[in-house]
């Protein structure tokens, strides 16, 4: 068997939007030497499915759709020459030697080596069999994304009578696009009290069309032994049990399921790389560099985002650091600092510092664990407080972002975040 | 009388109280200027997809060149669902002109060569 060789600077997994802007960022910091391995037929990932607008607003001033958005990025790869393997799959990654492994039908089994690695391999969808739902196993229960590719790439309306489980914001979009297409959108139900999609989304995919939301409420059987035949849905009490007598039957030929999404990181997990548990993606420092050496981390695949714009900006932290690295080495380390987080937090990354001479700028991602409508945001060293914000309708499912710069991490013992409800 | 808006301009949110011509809670100006609309003409933008000829499992994506009336939703979708595209489409390729004399186009939103 014919195996081929190649080496290059930088080596991105993955050629949506965080592993695009990341190649955009390494090219403009003046490593040319460059390859993505996108496992699918083009470049873009997830973007080519979100064909709603909405994309766009923080990073090019303008409101786009998913495939315009990864359009401004792609154009950029090609007009650079900036190389990428379409239909390739990673099948490991070998961190001692540097190296990757993939495989194409075109090229058959193909060895990279890497000075820097960054793993951008996004993220998947929590499927019915994480949740348990009792009952049969039918046709006709898809997660949102998979009805959503099927849609808006292949041209595949999966059903007629549609209820939809989980009110994450690829539920919602789909409940509209299902609704536009002819398709009747019974309903959402979300078994927290609160949904877990955007508020935009609530107003513009439900609420336009009269799509009612059911919030404590959750799918408890699935009936039909074939084609799916109908659901029961049933509210649930605080400790988000079904509540006996609040049954109710829906009839429906299809159940949409969006109900999370988790980083696809086992790969790099199976490489030896530190897991952060709160978010189930790698270990980072501040410039997104994992536990392995050289390998960095973005987008999806590190932790789930709700805006794609976040995604690139991220893609353009991992892309110049590693860069920098290639172009400058490593700098002498001075110390590590972990970062810790109140119990309001669901996460906070970075999960560490590393505190070279000069740093003295650093991005924080988090989520809160439940609704908080005025948060008060505490970054500390100690009992010190180093900064402190204020913000109103803190909710889990939007991602806040926090820089803390002009500060002397050198100065600083541990560093903490608290957000308290105010 | 007293109307609560969710702003749908960003994924910020913001609650907007119309209160005849007092209007509260916006922090920007295209919030100030969508629940404006909202109040006396809502207006969307509408994405779909349109069949491409001799095409089987691929359909290109579209969207509205502006916002359409809301009313005109479902109306202007049968337009888009009658279209049939011819490859190649470049970028916001204009597919089919001043739908339903509405002065805005369905336009493509990817290329597809």
């Amino acid at each position: 068997m014919k195996i081929n060789n190649k080496t290059y600077d930088i080596v991105i997994i993955g050629g949506g939007s965080a592993g695009l802007s990341a190649a955009k960022k390494a090219y403009e910091e003046g490593i040319s030497s460059i390859l993505i391995v996108e496992r699918n037929n083009e470049l873009g990932g997830i973007l080519n499915q979100c064909i709603h607008n909405g994309f766009g607003l923080h990073k090019f001033k303008k409101e786009l759709t998913g495939p315009e958005y990864a359009y401004e990025y792609i154009e950029f790869i090609k007009e650079n020459n900036i190389d990428y393997f379409l239909n390739t799959l990673v099948l490991s990654i070998n961190s001692k030697d540097k190296l990757i492994v993939c495989s194409s039908s075109e090229e058959g089994i193909i060895n990279i080596s890497y000075k820097c690695l960054i793993f951008s391999a996004g993220c998947n969808e929590r499927t019915s069999g994480q949740i348990m739902i009792p009952g049969e196993r039918p046709n006709g229960v898809f997660t949102a994304g998979l009805a959503q590719k099927l849609l808006n790439i292949d041209g595949y309306l999966v059903g007629k009578n549609v209820y939809i489980l989980g009110s994450g914001d690829i539920g919602l979009i789909m409940a509209r696009r299902m609704t536009l297409e002819g398709a009747n959108v019974i309903g959402v139900s979300e078994i927290m009290p609160y949904s877990n999609g955007l508020n935009r989304n609530i107003v513009q995919c439900l609420n336009d069309y009269n799509i009612p939301l059911r919030l404590h409420n959750t799918v408890i059987k699935i009936h039909g032994k074939n084609q799916l035949e109908g659901i029961t849905i049933c509210d649930v009490d605080d400790s988000l049990k079904p509540i006996e007598g609040r049954e109710k039957f829906i009839k429906c030929d299809t159940l949409l399921l969006s109900i999370g999404l988790y980083p696809f990181n086992a790969m790099l997990k199976n490489s030896g790389a530190k897991v952060n548990t709160e978010t189930k993606g790698a270990w980072v420092d501040q410039n997104l560099e994992t536990t392995l050496d050289s390998v960095f981390s973005c987008g999806n695949v590190l932790h789930v985002h709700d805006l794609v714009d976040y995604v690139s900006d991220e893609g353009e932290i991992a892309g110049e650091n590693a860069a920098k690295l290639i172009k400058y080495g490593r700098k002498t380390l001075l110390k590590t600092i972990f970062t810790k987080h109140n119990s309001n937090l669901g996460y906070l990354l970075p999960n560490e510092i590393k505190v070279y001479k000069d740093l003295n700028e650093v991005s924080f991602s988090f989520r809160v664990k439940k609704p908080i409508s005025k948060g008060e945001i505490l970054f500390k060293d100690g009992e010190n407080i180093i900064k402190r914000s204020v913000k109103n309708d803190l909710i889990p499912s939007e991602m806040v972002k926090i820089k803390l710069n002009n500060l002397d991490f050198n100065n600083l013992n541990e560093l903490s975040v608290e957000v308290n409800e105010i | 009388m007293k109307q609560e808006y969710i702003c749908i301009v960003c994924p910020k949110g913001c609650h907007i109280i119309v209160d005849g011509d007092n209007i509260n809670g916006y922090t920007c100006l295209r919030g100030l200027n969508y629940v404006k609309q909202e109040s006396t003409d809502p207006k969307r933008n509408i994405t779909s997809t349109v069949l491409i000829e001799g095409e089987d499992d691929l359909v290109c994506p579209v969207r509205t060149s502006l916002e359409i009336p809301k009313s005109e939703i479902f109306n202007v979708m049968k337009e888009i669902n009658k279209f049939k595209a011819k490859k190649p489409i470049q970028m916001n390729q204009v597919l089919i002109k001043n739908v339903l004399n509405l002065d805005v186009d369905i336009i493509s939103t990817k290329e597809i060569l």
